[in-house]
């Protein structure tokens, strides 16, 4: 502290300290609630979390478009076209009834037969490996809606989008229809992909078919499965 | 001792008023910097005190002891080493160290004058 210009050279860093010191404060206090070290970890956290939230938000204005796109056809030059809207709502409202299972239905598809194992058993067979459980019919369904069946039924009961399918004993339930052997289970949809998927090597038919259960397909070209 | 007091209000008025806007990654090299920043001014202080004070000194150790930390930090956040913990361990100890010196000059001043 002698001459002037260590004065004036004093009195610049000491300005850069504080500026530093009040830098840190302010940034320290308002954006961060804890005054921890931010490390390239948590930042990238931040990041991933962030690119994720992009993404979502890209879905969401895709979906904001779509309904735009929907809200706009429904209007012409005068307006609002009310004959329009009620055609569309009354098509979405019997599309959502055959999801529901609330519609009789017709059309092509497939019919699957199933009954169980005719083999007379041998001294240390497992019976359940020669029996149908709820899941053997679960894991169809799942293969027939998998390859693009639009209604399944099971002994002539339509299935919703929430159905289940739970073991009774000999019988199964499907909500609360009870359903015995044998199952038939009927499924309107695009035949060729539906036999295609159930005879494909990995199908679960052909396990059940190593299981000598009883299954047969059949493709119609005509079903009709009543309501509910 | 006016001068540098002086520079430090204005300092930390600046900084309150000025609307400096660095990207978040870079807070914790700030921290460390003016951890080592905060050490020069106490190491020259003491220097000050013991009559060994020297300008040129002080200044490269200013900067380079700042940029020296900054860097380590950089550097360990790269290499995935929490590097910054070494330099905020040995500006601590220096800090606290040279707190004491400064205090022991000072009470030994303080001392002399009531002596007589």
């Amino acid at each position: 502290m002698r001459t002037k210009s260590t004065k004036i050279i004093l009195f610049t860093i000491f300005i850069l300290v504080g500026i530093l010191l009040s830098y840190l404060i302010v940034h320290s206090s308002k954006e961060y609630e804890s005054s921890s070290i931010i490390t390239p970890k948590v930042l990238n956290d931040y990041k991933n979390e962030l690119d994720n939230l992009d993404i979502k938000k890209k879905e969401l204005n895709d979906n904001i478009t779509d309904l735009e796109n929907k809200l706009d056809s429904y209007k012409n030059e005068e307006g609002i076209d009310y004959l329009a809207l009620e055609n569309e709502l009354y098509n979405e409202l019997i599309r959502y009834d055959i999801i529901a299972g609330k519609k009789d239905v017709q059309g092509p598809g497939v019919k699957i037969s199933m009954s169980d194992s005719n083999e007379i058993l041998q001294p240390g067979d497992n019976i359940s490996d020669y029996i149908i459980h709820n899941n053997d019919i679960l894991e169809i369904i799942n293969e027939l809606r998998f390859s693009g069946a639009e209604v399944i039924a099971i002994n002539g009961y339509q299935l919703s989008w929430n159905s289940n399918i739970d073991c009774a004993g000999p019988v199964i339930y499907i909500d609360d229809f009870i359903a015995g052997a044998p199952f038939i289970i009927e499924a309107i949809g695009n035949r060729d992909k539906i036999i295609a998927t159930l005879n494909s090597d990995e199908s679960y038919v052909e396990l059940l078919k190593f299981r000598t259960i009883n299954i047969s397909i059949v493709e119609k070209e005509n079903i009709i499965l009543n309501k509910n | 001792m006016l001068i540098p007091l002086l520079g430090l209000i204005i300092g930390v008025m600046l900084g309150f008023v000025l609307p400096i806007d660095l990207p978040t990654s870079y807070t914790s090299y700030m921290s460390v910097a003016l951890l080592a920043a905060l050490d020069s001014v106490f190491g020259g202080v003491r220097a000050d005190l013991e009559h060994k004070f020297d300008s040129h000194i002080f200044i490269s150790g200013f900067f380079g002891n700042t940029l020296i930390a900054a860097f380590l930090a950089y550097l360990g956040d790269r290499l995935g080493i929490p590097l910054y913990y070494a330099a905020i361990f040995t500006f601590g100890t220096r800090l606290f160290q040279n707190f004491a010196i400064i205090r022991r000059i000072a009470l030994n001043k303080l001392q002399e004058k009531y002596k007589h």
